[in-house]
C-alpha cells in the first residue's frame, strides 16, 4: 500500500513552460499522474538475487485522503483490502471476515518485503507543498532532455527523505529518475520510469522500479496494466462498508 | 441439511454462474461464482513430562469455498471443511470425531466418510449463507460467523462464536447458525442485530451492536442475551501516538447458578523499523481462577465467551520480526500470574512458491504444580499449504 501511494505521490505531468520555478515544474510533474482521483490495476514485482514474486492489486484514490486497495493475486492474499481514511489505516482479512486496524507506526515501516517505505501514505506529504525546490540544471534521461531539481523538506514537513533529486522531462513532464537521500546525505534509493504508454489520454511510463543503493542486485517495480484519472468517487466509497464488500 | 442436499447446491452454484471474471466495482459482471481454497498438510507431536509419551498425529486438510453472485445485491456461500486424520493420535483418542463436532451449531452439517481404528476423514460446511445487500441495510442468513471481535488474541465481545486460539489451523474460525441484518445510519456508523440457534434453546445468543466511528477511534457497544444471560459490552480501536491501542469489554450478568462476570481485554501495539512488531495486551477475567491449579488438562482448554482463559489475570506479549520478505517468525508468550501458567508458541513461516507456504509451530505449557512451575506438554507441528 505504501508502495503505491508513494508512486502515486511521486509521477508525471502534461504542459508547457518557458520561465517557470522548479516548483512550478514540480508542481506540473506531480499533477497529472494523481489527478484528483485515479482507479487503476498494477503489478508489484519484487526481485532478490535467488527469487521474485508478483502481486497484482487494484486501487481506488482520492487525493491524498482517500485510499482503497484490493489484493487479486496471489491466491492465499486475494480479497485483501486496505482502506486509508486520512488518518486510519484497515485491513480487511476476507478469511476471518473482519477487519483490523492498523497502528500507525505500521505505515511507516516497508510494506510487504517491497522496497518502498509509506510515510506519504499517513503523513499525506507532497512533493510539492512540503519541499522546497531548486533547479540545480539540465541533463538527458532515456533520451529525453530533462530538469534536475533538489528537492528539500521544508523544516516543519514530516517527510521520510532528507533529500530528493529528480529528474522531470522537459516535454511531458514525466519523473524520469529520482534519488532519495537520508537524512545525513547517503543515497538511500534510486527510482526509474520506464515504458511510456498513452493511457486514458495521458502519457505516462507505466513502470516504475526502486532500487536500493546499497543493494544493487535487489529491486520492486510497479507495472500499471490500467489506470483512469478523475473519474468521480464519492467520499462514501472509502468506507468500511464498502471495504468488505469489495470485489 | 443432508450431504445430498449440500450436493445438489454446490452443484447448482456451479452450473448457474458465468466464470468468476475480475471487473471493476462499478460495472460488474453478474452473475459471477467462484471457487477457492487450499490444500494442507501437517504432521504434529504432542508429549509430556516424559519423552516416552509422544503422540503423532497426521493431517490432510482441504477447504473449498463456493461463492455465488446471482445479482449486484445477493450473494450467497458454502464453504467445507474436510480433514483427514490418521495415525497415532486418532488411535488414542476414544471416539475422535466427537471431538470434530462445533457445539455451537443448532443444524448437524458434518458428516464422517469413514472412521477405522487409526484413520478419520471428516466434513464439516462451517459457512452456508445467503446475503442481501440494500441501499440502507443488509443481511445475511444461514451459517456465518459473526465476528464482533476486535482485539488480537483475546475477543470478549465476540459472544457468538468464541474461538480457541491453540487452534491456529483453523484460520476461518468456526460458524453459528444465525440471521443478521446490519442497518447503516451513516458512512461510518450502524446499527447491527444478530441472533443465533443453537441445538438447545436455552443456548441461543442474540445482540444488538452499534459501531461509530470519532476521534479517530472505532467504538462499538452491544447488549444482549446469551444463553439466558443479559449481557453488554463495548470496543475500541484507535491509537495513541504511533501505536495501535485496542480494546474490548463484556460484561455478563448474574443468573441462577451463576456470578456476575467481566471479561476485559485491552492491547497496544507498533511497528518498529527493519520489520520488527510488538504487541502487548492483557485479559482480566473476573471469574478465573486466581490461585495454581494442579492438574491442568491444558492444551484442551474449554473456552467460551464468558471463560477466554481459566485464569483471573493473563497478560500475553507477541513479537514478531520479517527476516526476508519470504521468511518471518513469530514468538508469542503468555503469562498467568497467580496461576503461574506460562505458553509460549514460537512460529516460522517460509513462502516456498507463489501459492506454498511452510509453516513451523511449537506450543510450550508450563504450569505451577506443587510449588514449582513444570513443563506440562509439548506440541510441535510442520504444515504445508497450496492457495488455490
Amino acid at each position: 500500500m505504501r508502495v503505491l501511494l508513494a508512486f502515486l505521490l511521486l509521477p508525471v505531468t502534461l504542459g508547457s513552460a518557458v520561465g517557470q520555478s522548479a516548483t512550478d515544474i514540480v508542481r506540473r510533474s506531480d499533477e497529472t499522474m494523481r489527478g484528483k482521483t485515479s482507479e487503476s490495476e498494477l503489478i508489484i514485482r519484487t526481485t532478490r538475487p535467488t527469487w521474485s514474486r508478483e502481486m497484482s492489486v487494484r486501487t481506488w484514490m482520492s487525493g491524498n485522503q482517500y485510499a482503497m486497495i484490493l489484493i487479486l493475486t496471489p491466491a492465499k492474499d486475494k480479497g485483501t483490502v486496505f482502506l486509508k481514511r486520512k488518518k486510519e489505516v484497515w485491513n480487511w482479512l476476507p478469511t476471518l471476515e473482519r477487519s483490523i486496524k492498523l497502528p500507525p507506526s505500521m505505515m511507516t515501516q516497508s510494506w510487504m518485503g517491497t522496497d518502498f517505505t509509506n510515510d506519504d501514505l499517513v503523513k499525506e506529504s507532497s512533493i510539492v507543498e512540503d519541499y522546497d525546490h531548486r533547479l540545480l540544471g539540465d541533463t538527458t534521461v532515456a533520451g529525453r532532455l530533462s530538469y534536475v531539481i533538489e528537492m528539500v523538506p521544508k523544516p516543519e514537513a514530516a517527510v521520510v527523505w532528507g533529500k530528493i533529486i529528480v529528474c522531470i522531462d522537459k516535454k511531458d513532464y514525466l519523473q524520469l529518475h529520482s534519488r532519495f537521500y537520508d537524512d545525513e546525505g547517503v543515497e538511500v534509493n534510486v527510482m526509474n520510469a520506464y515504458d511510456i504508454k498513452m493511457m486514458d489520454g495521458r502519457l505516462i511510463p507505466t513502470r516504475l522500479e526502486m532500487i536500493p543503493s546499497d543493494k544493487k542486485n535487489q529491486k520492486t517495480e510497479i507495472i500499471y496494466t490500467r489506470i483512469q484519472f478523475n473519474r468521480p468517487i464519492p467520499d462514501n466509497f472509502f468506507t468500511m462498508d464498502r471495504m468488505r464488500n469489495l470485489k | 441439511m443432508g450431504r445430498g442436499r449440500i450436493i445438489v447446491f454446490v452443484v447448482f452454484l456451479m452450473t448457474l454462474g458465468v466464470s468468476g471474471a475480475q471487473t471493476p466495482d462499478s460495472a460488474q459482471t453478474i452473475p459471477t461464482w467462484e471457487v477457492r481454497g487450499y490444500l494442507k498438510d501437517m504432521q504434529s507431536l504432542t508429549y509430556g513430562q516424559n519423552p516416552d509419551s509422544l503422540v503423532t498425529g497426521n493431517m490432510l486438510h482441504n477447504r473449498l469455498n463456493f461463492r455465488f453472485n446471482p445479482s449486484a445485491r445477493f450473494s450467497a456461500a458454502a464453504e467445507f471443511r474436510t480433514r483427514l486424520f490418521w495415525g497415532q493420535e486418532v488411535q488414542l483418542t476414544p471416539n475422535f470425531p466427537e471431538a470434530l463436532r462445533n457445539r455451537n451449531e443448532a443444524v448437524n452439517l458434518q458428516w464422517v466418510w469413514f472412521e477405522t481404528a487409526s484413520a478419520v476423514m471428516h466434513t464439516t460446511v462451517d459457512r452456508l449463507w445467503l446475503e442481501y445487500r440494500g441501499q440502507r441495510w443488509e443481511t445475511r442468513l444461514g451459517r456465518q460467523r459473526i465476528n464482533w471481535g476486535i482485539a488480537t488474541l483475546w475477543n470478549p465481545n465476540d459472544i457468538f462464536n468464541t474461538y480457541n486460539f491453540l487452534d491456529f489451523d483453523y484460520e476461518e474460525r468456526p460458524g453459528r447458525d444465525a440471521a443478521k441484518v446490519i442497518f447503516h445510519l451513516s458512512d461510518f456508523s450502524n446499527l447491527e442485530v444478530a441472533g443465533a440457534a443453537a441445538e438447545a434453546d436455552y443456548k441461543s445468543v442474540a445482540s444488538v451492536r452499534y459501531t461509530t466511528n470519532r476521534w479517530n477511534y472505532d467504538f462499538q457497544f452491544m447488549a444482549g442475551v446469551y444463553q439466558q444471560v443479559a449481557t453488554a459490552g463495548f470496543g475500541w480501536s484507535g491509537s495513541i501516538g504511533e501505536a495501535g491501542f485496542k480494546g474490548e469489554a463484556q460484561y455478563f450478568a448474574a443468573h441462577s447458578d451463576t456470578a456476575a462476570l467481566v471479561n476485559l481485554a485491552v492491547e497496544a501495539d507498533y511497528m518498529f523499523s527493519k520489520g520488527w512488531y510488538v504487541n502487548a495486551g492483557f485479559l482480566l477475567n473476573s471469574a478465573g481462577y486466581s490461585d495454581p491449579i494442579d492438574n491442568w488438562g491444558l492444551y484442551n482448554f474449554q473456552l467460551s465467551p464468558r471463560s477466554l482463559m481459566p485464569t483471573k489475570y493473563n497478560t500475553v506479549l507477541t513479537v514478531g520480526k520479517e527476516i526476508t520478505p519470504l521468511l518471518s517468525a513469530n514468538l508469542t508468550l503468555i503469562y498467568s500470574p497467580g496461576t503461574n501458567l506460562v505458553i509460549a508458541l514460537p512460529s516460522l513461516r517460509y513462502n516456498l512458491g507463489t501459492n506454498i507456504d511452510v509453516d513451523v509451530f511449537w506450543q510450550g505449557f508450563y504450569a505451577e504444580q506443587q510449588k514449582k512451575i513444570e513443563p506440562v506438554v509439548y506440541r510441535g507441528f510442520i504444515r504445508f499449504k497450496w492457495s488455490f
